[in-house]
């Protein structure tokens, strides 16, 4: 087949053109790793990926299309090549975290999450770029260098998880994994454009997953619609003994799940994430994307979720403080850097560790570290912890009122330019100021396309129950269904 | 709250963290501003919003018994320095009553 048939083709179609043949698994991955090496052509790279696989992918595609062509059973997502965040443990490629200090690192063991996919039969073709250790809003602060925006590389593409979010955007992979501690996987896929979805916590395992804030990051999926980002997920969701706050949850057929309508359910739309400073553009498609859910069916309800504006200094103080005590084990010791000459053991730690870390890193291990010491945990970490309580009482009190899901925009804004805010710590930090609230309340969010303002992408949350992922993908999947046949009759 | 200089310093002594002097002149800066702005968070529970009770659930216990995952590779192969089965480090400090001697042990 025509290789240029596969851009926006979903995983379900691939699937079908690889079981029956017309598309064979190694023209698959080959057109794959020759589209990955173009997108770093020329003077603003994509710069989507850490590292990409070698040859020995490529026997596991011979392997794959062997037991195609014999008609063997094969798991679902069978031949489909996917990108892994490079904080994301991987046995065969490199884990750098983005990182100096993990720079020529490869984990000995591999994430729950990858292993469930590769079972599933996917091609782990490459790690993706990531701000370092994920801390980050916009992937300028990898190490390796920033991910550029498709739509306009001059912008960045939004993080921690940029570098998936791109992948799957410049459609170098259908599918990508990421993580989302504070909207790391929802941010980004609104500025690129795909779907991002965050998982409740614990409903897929954080073994392999490196820590960042371990009560906030859950690993999620991105994906070019609802239906594959959910397929996805149902690939790597469900307890695992390795992750003791992994929840002996049941996973249902998420992918089938999404197929219903959404006239029984009621959704909220929360005062709080529609400030008058909302930019002009993005209210106006969130409130059109409200008006086609109440005409799809649903049940439309103002409501408050007052503690919303508390929500990025507690998730702040949380976050780095969680960050600050993860980030203890770099210290040259087992694994990664080691600066080289250092004469004593405590010179070894202060020496790898302020050579390994970046900006953004020694920031929050120095905010995290500050909040947890005598005199002042109380007072940042305590003060964080309780202010979350507060945040997650909001969402249950709507929930229990009979509200099912709450609509809100991603994103304050649209992708900004590369180095706008590099210089302005607090300003990055509220790009992320709709999303932390479902982190600190451990709820499963969704981001989807709603349109573009100034030729660039805008997403609309939707965040639900703790555990009712079916709610939050039936209620995207209708609304992204209704776009999609609103521009084709557009376009008509 | 304000910060100084020394505290930077200090915190970054705490948290095993070499800087240079002009990281901690920028560190001392970007956290004064980043803690001005947290101060908005105590704004919460002047609110009236003190929560009422802690939601949080506890992690489940494994089964009390030796188990292990085996690794895909040797750890030698991802140490900084390894002899004989044992990573290495210049001596420690406690073993000899200061913290520079040069001796791997």
């Amino acid at each position: 087949m025509d290789m240029s048939e596969l851009d926006g083709m979903t995983v379900s179609a691939l699937c079908d053109e690889l079981r029956s043949r017309r598309l064979r698994v190694e023209d698959l991955l080959q057109t794959t790793l020759r589209r990955i090496a173009a997108s770093d052509d020329g003077e603003r790279p994509l710069n989507a990926f850490i590292s990409v696989a070698g040859p020995e992918l490529l026997e596991e595609a011979a392997r794959a299309d062997r037991a195609l062509d014999a008609g063997d059973a094969v798991g679902p997502l069978a031949g489909i090549p996917v990108a892994v965040k490079d904080n994301i443990c991987t046995s065969v490629l490199p884990t750098s975290c983005g990182s100096k200090i993990l720079e020529a690192y490869i984990s000995p063991y591999e994430a729950t999450a990858v292993r469930k996919l590769r079972a599933a039969g996917a091609l782990v073709v490459g790690k993706a770029n990531l701000d370092e250790f994920a801390m980050g809003s916009s992937t300028e602060n990898s190490a390796f260098g920033p991910t550029r925006n498709p739509w306009d590389r001059d912008r960045v593409a939004g993080g921690s998880s940029g570098g998936s979010a791109a992948a799957v955007a410049a459609n170098l992979v259908p599918l990508a994994l990421g993580s989302d501690t504070g909207g790391s996987v929802r941010q980004p896929a609104s500025f690129c454009g795909v779907v991002g979805v965050k998982p409740t916590y614990g409903r897929v395992s954080r073994y392999g997953l490196v820590a960042f804030a371990s009560s906030l990051d859950q690993i999620g999926t991105f994906a070019r619609s609802v239906e594959d980002a959910a397929r996805l997920l149902e690939v790597i969701a469900g307890m695992d003994r390795l992750d003791s706050t992994s929840a002996d949850h049941p996973v249902s057929r998420l992918a089938e799940a999404t197929g219903g309508g959404i006239d029984e359910l009621t959704i909220g739309i929360p005062s709080e994430y529609f400030p008058d400073a909302l930019d002009r553009g993005i209210a106006s498609l969130c409130r059109g994307a409200v008006e086609r859910l109440e005409t799809l069916g649903a049940e439309i309800r103002e409501i408050s979720l007052p503690s919303t504006s508390y929500a990025i200094p507690a998730y702040y103080l949380v976050a780095n403080a969680e960050a600050s005590s993860n980030l203890a084990r770099y210290d040259g010791v087992r694994y990664g850097l080691r600066a080289a000459g250092s004469d004593s053991t405590l010179a070894v730690y202060r020496e790898t560790r302020g050579l390994g870390f970046g900006t953004e890193v020694k920031r929050r291990i120095t905010l995290g570290t500050y909040g947890l010491s005598a005199g002042y945990y109380d007072e940042y970490y305590g003060q964080g912890q309780r202010v979350r309580q507060l945040i997650a009482a909001d969402f249950e009190r709507v929930f229990s009122a009979g509200v099912d899901v709450v609509f809100t925009p991603t994103t304050p804004s649209v992708a900004f330019r590369i180095g706008e805010k590099a210089e302005d710590p607090v300003q990055m930090y509220l790009s992320d100021v709709f999303t932390v609230t479902a982190n600190l309340a451990r709820l499963p969010a969704a981001s989807i396309p709603l349109g573009r303002v100034e030729g660039l992408p805008v997403g609309g949350q939707f965040i639900g129950r703790g555990f009712a992922e079916e709610s939050v993908l039936r209620a995207a999947r209708v609304l992204e269904t209704s776009i999609a046949e609103n521009a084709l009759t557009t376009e008509a | 709250m304000s910060i100084q200089r020394s505290d930077v310093e200090k915190v970054a002594g705490l948290a095993r963290l070499q800087l240079g002097r002009e990281e901690v002149e920028r560190l001392t800066r970007d956290c004064q501003a980043i803690l001005d702005y947290f101060e908005t968070v105590r704004g919460a529970e002047a609110d009236g919003g003190r929560p009422t009770r802690v939601p949080d659930r506890s992690a489940p216990l494994r089964e009390d018994r030796p188990d292990s995952e085996p690794l895909e590779r040797p750890l030698e192969q991802i140490a900084p320095a390894w002899r004989e089965g044992y990573f290495t480090l210049p001596r420690l400090p406690a073993m000899d009553g200061n913290d520079s001697a040069e001796d791997e042990s």
